[in-house]
């Protein structure tokens, strides 16, 4: 193959690569529009911004920046800066809500991590930046529930209650609602199951038996009801035993390079101890053989 | 050994101890010199009194770049002090006979160099007043303490390598120093431990010397390694590499070399021994350069094509910015003008005449000295972890006038404590230059009144 061969090739696999390269980077967000047209259930209020905002900082941040301030990451795709008009003018109240739900490649869903509240909150701080976003006063919408949650340790089940006030302030069974479970995890929550509450109100589970827990094989589970517009934000922790009991080994207990002074592995000890004193041993021979010189004038 | 060239035949003894000895007396442009040197080290101590007050903020290093100047002057002085190792302890082990009249300017260099770099790594410390810390608590897994431990090792070796040559020395210093100071012939005297040239005692100090020689190889080795260490044994970009000690070993060889072919040059003119140090040696030196050089540069091949021809995502930016941006201009110039051209040029037996030597072995130095520059700072910009939510001063670094200051106050340090040795003690070893002239313990003994 001839030179101009080679960069003619060379010239069209760089072009490719390019263009494979800049449609991976410009992969766009790919919003319903029923879900653009979204509205939160309930009006911003001051009071909400201000929960958005600490949740904001706390979980969008750090790559985001601070709204307005240009202070995202330089990573790609641009995470860019929530606060812009552009973005304001892009982005719908639904839109916001959409993209922090789903995420969308290094961008996380924060469906499992945020409560609809908050997520909400977060959409209501991000849309204050908007000239021409509307903040009410309260307006409370969502009903008000109750959960109550019985285990069974024999056969690790958990069993949820749902109860709802009628109007005259009395609890009812809630027939037909969604419970989920979690499990409470370093990051976020771990689904283990959905269930529709029975006649009598019951939602049940099995707790799955391949779940990690502390060392005593603890696990903290979340029961909360899906629908949080319709049932609101009402959730029960518990602690059950019945998790895998994991035990973490600390390495800073054993011999290891990494370990603190009083736990250096013992090679390496005898090494330099060995070598440091071998040394200096030469080293004050040598001085004590230089106070024989006198004593070696005559010979 | 063959004969050595160029050389004045038959030096009497009488010739030699006055040839050497004139020197500690004449003060020809001694005072200026010390003044200039002092100069630069009182700036300096200012400086530092200032960095004691107001803390490391004075320098230009920060949470990121946190190892500046003074570390990469700590690599330079550690390198410039190994050549005591190789030219008195290999080369002399070996039974080179040409080194006899530079051993001891190698191992004068070797005193004062590793002497300041230890007082150079104290400059980088915030908190000087804690150093004693390292002694009671310092984890034996810590390359720090290695490098503490080998430092001090290294300096009491090079100390008494260079005073053992000089105990057969005192009788002539005694006997010739007579019309100078009093305190002066004292410290003769007590440092000659009561040689009086015997046969026991030239068997003696032969010894000492050779088990010194045999013991500052792997401690020369050791400290140079362990000083690589420093930076290769972190997971970081530039210095997460296997070959990084022989890689430091090398170069400081390089470094070594240039400091003593340019104090060959001084010596041998501001001294008037041109007799003793003759174009002989500085041919000598420059193919032995050349050899060094040659390993170096192999050493770089091998540390800069591996990696560039990689080209991990994480190292990617660093390697662009030695090979094409921001510390280009500085890496092409220490590459190809402290280590290309000089290879080249000195293969040419004009390039090792004294001056063109002497030009070229400051160009090597200086390079040498920007060379650990570069090795140490652009790691310190890529890190792996995105440097975020800092000031813009945290993402680059240029050493501030206190850094320069100080680390001017360091060399001139090192340079006045060879400066010093050079002006007490005669900077050959006359018993030695007198054996290889054929003259016998006999006779010098008769020179000195021991017999």
């Amino acid at each position: 193959m001839n030179s101009k061969k080679i960069t003619y090739k060379g010239l069209g696999i760089v072009t490719i690569l390019f263009f494979i390269f800049s449609i991976s980077a410009s992969a766009q967000w790919n919003i319903p529009d029923n879900v653009k047209n979204k509205k939160a259930p309930q009006d911003a209020t001051y009071e909400l911004i201000k929960t958005g905002k600490s949740v904001y900082n706390n979980k969008c941040s750090s790559c985001h920046g601070h709204p307005g301030k240009g202070d995202f990451l330089k990573l790609n795709p641009v995470p860019g800066d929530l606060g812009t008009s552009d973005f304001q003018n892009n982005n719908t109240e639904g839109s916001v809500f959409f993209k922090l739900d789903e995420g969308m490649g290094s961008m996380p869903s924060f469906k499992n991590q945020l409560s609809e509240t908050d997520k909400w909150c977060v959409t209501f701080y991000i849309k204050s930046f908007d000239d021409n976003f509307v903040v009410k006063g309260k307006k409370s919408t969502s009903i008000k529930t109750n959960l109550t949650v019985s285990s069974d340790n024999k056969a690790k089940k958990l069993k949820a209650k749902a109860e709802f006030e009628d109007k005259d302030g009395n609890m009812k069974v809630l027939k037909g609602a969604d419970v989920a479970f979690f499990v409470k995890r370093y990051f976020g929550n771990l689904s283990i199951g959905n269930v529709k509450t029975d006649e009598n109100g019951y939602a049940e589970i099995v707790f799955p038996d391949d779940i990690a827990g502390d060392s005593t094989g603890n696990a903290e589970v979340i029961i909360k009801f899906k629908d949080t517009d319709a049932y609101g934000n009402t959730a029960v922790t518990k602690t059950v035993s019945w998790a895998n009991p994991v035990h973490y080994e600390n390495p800073l207990n054993e011999r290891h390079m990494w370990g603190n002074r009083s736990s250096a592995p013992i090679w390496l000890l005898i090494t330099y101890f060995s070598v440091v004193i071998g040394v200096w041993a030469v080293i004050l021979w040598v001085v004590f053989q230089i106070t024989r010189i006198k004593k070696l004038a005559k010979e | 050994m063959s004969k050595v060239k160029n050389k004045e035949p038959g030096k009497s003894l009488n010739t030699i101890v006055s040839d050497l000895t004139k020197p500690l007396k004449t003060h020809y442009g001694f005072t200026p010199w010390i003044l200039f040197l002092t100069a630069i080290m009182l700036l300096g101590i200012g400086a530092y009194i200032i960095q004691l007050r107001d803390g490391l903020g004075v320098t230009a290093m920060r949470d990121y770049i946190s190892w500046g100047l003074y570390i990469s002057s700590f690599i330079f002085f550690i390198a410039t002090a190994l050549i005591g190792m190789l030219i008195s302890a290999v080369l002399g082990l070996i039974g080179i006979k040409w080194i006899t009249p530079i051993a001891r300017i190698a191992e004068m260099i070797a005193v004062g160099f590793a002497l300041w770099a230890g007082l150079v790594i104290i400059f980088d410390m915030g908190r000087p007043d804690r150093f004693w810390h390292l002694f009671v608590y310092g984890r034996v897994q810590s390359p720090i303490v290695w490098d503490v431990t080998v430092v001090i090792t290294y300096v009491a070796i090079s100390i008494l390598l260079y005073l053992l040559p000089l105990i057969p020395d005192m009788p002539f210093l005694k006997k010739a120093m007579t019309d100078q100071a009093k305190w002066k012939q004292k410290m003769y005297h007590i440092l000659s431990f009561g040689w009086v040239g015997s046969e026991g005692q030239y068997k003696l100090i032969k010894r000492l010397i050779r088990v010194l020689a045999v013991l500052i190889i792997p401690v020369a080795l050791a400290i140079h390694t362990v000083t690589s260490w420093l930076f290769a044994m972190t997971l970081r970009v530039g210095w997460d590499s296997t070959i990084f000690g022989p890689y430091y070993v090398t170069g400081a060889f390089v470094t070594g070399g240039a400091a003593v072919v340019i104090a060959m040059f001084i010596f041998s003119t501001d001294f008037r021994l041109k007799n003793y140090i003759t174009h002989f040696h500085f041919d000598k030196m420059g193919r032995l350069m050349v050899l060094l050089m040659l390993v170096y540069f192999y050493f770089n091949i091998n540390e800069f094509l591996v990696p560039g021809y990689k080209m991990k995502l994480l190292e990617k930016p660093h390697l662009y910015g030695l090979f094409q941006g921001d510390f280009a201009l500085m890496f092409w110039l220490v590459q190809i003008g402290g280590m290309i051209i000089p290879i080249i040029l000195l293969l040419f037996k004009k390039m090792r005449k004294p001056l063109p030597s002497l030009i070229i072995a400051i160009a090597v130095l200086i390079g040498a000295f920007f060379k650990r520059y570069i090795i140490t700072i652009p790691t310190l910009m890529h890190p792996h972890l995105p440097i975020q939510n800092v000031p813009a001063e945290f993402h680059t670094y240029w050493p501030t006038t206190f850094e320069w200051s100080i680390t001017m106050m360091a060399i001139a340090g090192a340079v006045l404590v060879v400066t010093i040795l050079a002006k007490l003690f005669p900077i050959m070893p006359i018993w030695e230059i007198a054996h290889e002239e054929g003259i016998t313990n006999e006779e010098m003994n008769e020179f000195t009144g021991n017999n």
